[in-house]
């Protein structure tokens, strides 16, 4: 595939999921407002407090995802033009890698809230182990998942950076030999 | 960086691995349940839903399959996570260019299942397309999106540094041939 292509492509990718990222967003926003309305009667306090907590860190893990989506952009426009990794590319990597560890921890976060407020589910007798197997269910697996890709992400992410700055090291120490 | 530290992540990545493994297992075993319940509602050739049944069949066993196919590119990541953390560097091209594929699949897969999700779905539109569209759009809708959306994301950046991977290792080879 030629080098041009695979960058049209991937910002092709980049605009579809920031068009995404907003629908995500208003979705989300929305349903905070929602459920912050809930919290005026007491009767259903609980039920609506579990919602803003788990809307509210879902929001807080979109708003860490905004600065990646524009390094992405970019990175993706310079894979166009053939520059390779130099010192930008790795800043930009590096600040990628600490918004995606933000978002593991946003999302580890959400996974405790889920597992906790799955506690209802619970008879007071089960080990700890068997209640885990009751709260573990699809819609908990996938946001494990998501957390567990996210924090191989943050790893990936740093290790390319160091690529990338002895990448830029390397090209310095040629062009002086030069 | 020092080989201690790249030691240390490429085992940290490697038990993160697990980690996910063991997540797809649990997910892998509740597909299943899903898939082995949706074929005997199918058997049924007098239910009137009988149609239906079978559309909620291929979507439960396109979830599952997916879930199924996580796994071989599970390995090939721990392929190059362990060549990582023995220094070998970046020269993986083809690990790389097999997971792209992998991906690609992944991606393929879910895309897929989203499609037959939302079939399930049309039937909202019937309020209007502007209450239709997010009735139908709900939370286990938008995060298979999301994934999927992910995974063609990953498809593409694993394809270019795939592509990087093997100009480095050109390069490294002219050097050597240089010296």
């Amino acid at each position: 595939m030629d080098n041009k292509l695979l960058s049209r492509s991937l910002r092709a990718l980049a605009l579809l999921g920031a068009a995404f990222w907003l629908y995500l967003a208003a979705d989300n926003v929305y349903h905070l407002v929602l459920a912050a309305r809930g919290l005026a009667w007491p009767a259903s306090y609980g039920t609506f407090g579990r919602s803003v907590r788990a809307e509210s860190l879902i929001l807080l893990a979109l708003a860490a995802l905004l600065p990646p989506l524009w390094d992405m952009w970019v990175l993706t426009g310079r894979c166009g033009t053939g520059r390779g990794f130099d010192e930008d590319a790795a800043r930009r990597l590096r600040r990628m890698g600490r918004c995606s560890g933000a978002v593991t921890t946003l999302l580890a976060l959400l996974v405790w809230v889920m597992l906790y407020d799955r506690a209802d589910r619970v008879p007071e007798w089960m080990s700890v182990l068997q209640g885990l197997y009751y709260r573990l269910d699809a819609y908990v697996l996938d946001v494990l998942f998501l957390t567990l890709a996210s924090a191989i992400c943050t790893a990936v992410l740093f290790l390319l950076s160091r690529l990338a700055e002895r990448a830029a090291l390397e090209q310095a120490v040629n062009d002086l030999t030069i | 960086m020092e080989r201690k530290e790249l030691k240390a992540i490429s085992l940290l990545l490697r038990a993160l691995l697990v980690l996910i493994g063991l997540a797809c297992l649990w997910r892998l075993r509740l597909d299943l349940y899903m898939v082995r319940s949706s074929y005997r509602m199918m058997l049924d050739p007098t239910d009137p839903a009988a149609s239906v049944y079978r559309r909620g069949f291929v979507c439960d066993l396109l979830v599952c399959l997916s879930a199924a196919a996580v796994f071989p590119g599970l390995a090939v990541l721990w392929g190059i996570f362990r060549q990582v953390g023995l220094g070998r560097g970046f020269y993986q091209q083809k690990r790389l260019r097999l997971l792209a594929r992998l991906a690609a699949a992944e991606t393929g897969l879910l895309a897929g299942s989203d499609v037959m999700m939302l079939s399930f779905r049309v039937d909202r539109l019937g309020s209007g397309f502007l209450w239709g569209v997010p009735a139908m759009l709900d939370g286990a809708m938008l995060l298979y999106l999301g994934l999927t959306l992910g995974c063609a994301a990953l498809t593409g950046a694993v394809w270019a540094l795939s592509r990087t991977a093997q100009r480095a290792a050109e390069l490294a080879d002219e050097n050597a041939l240089t010296v």
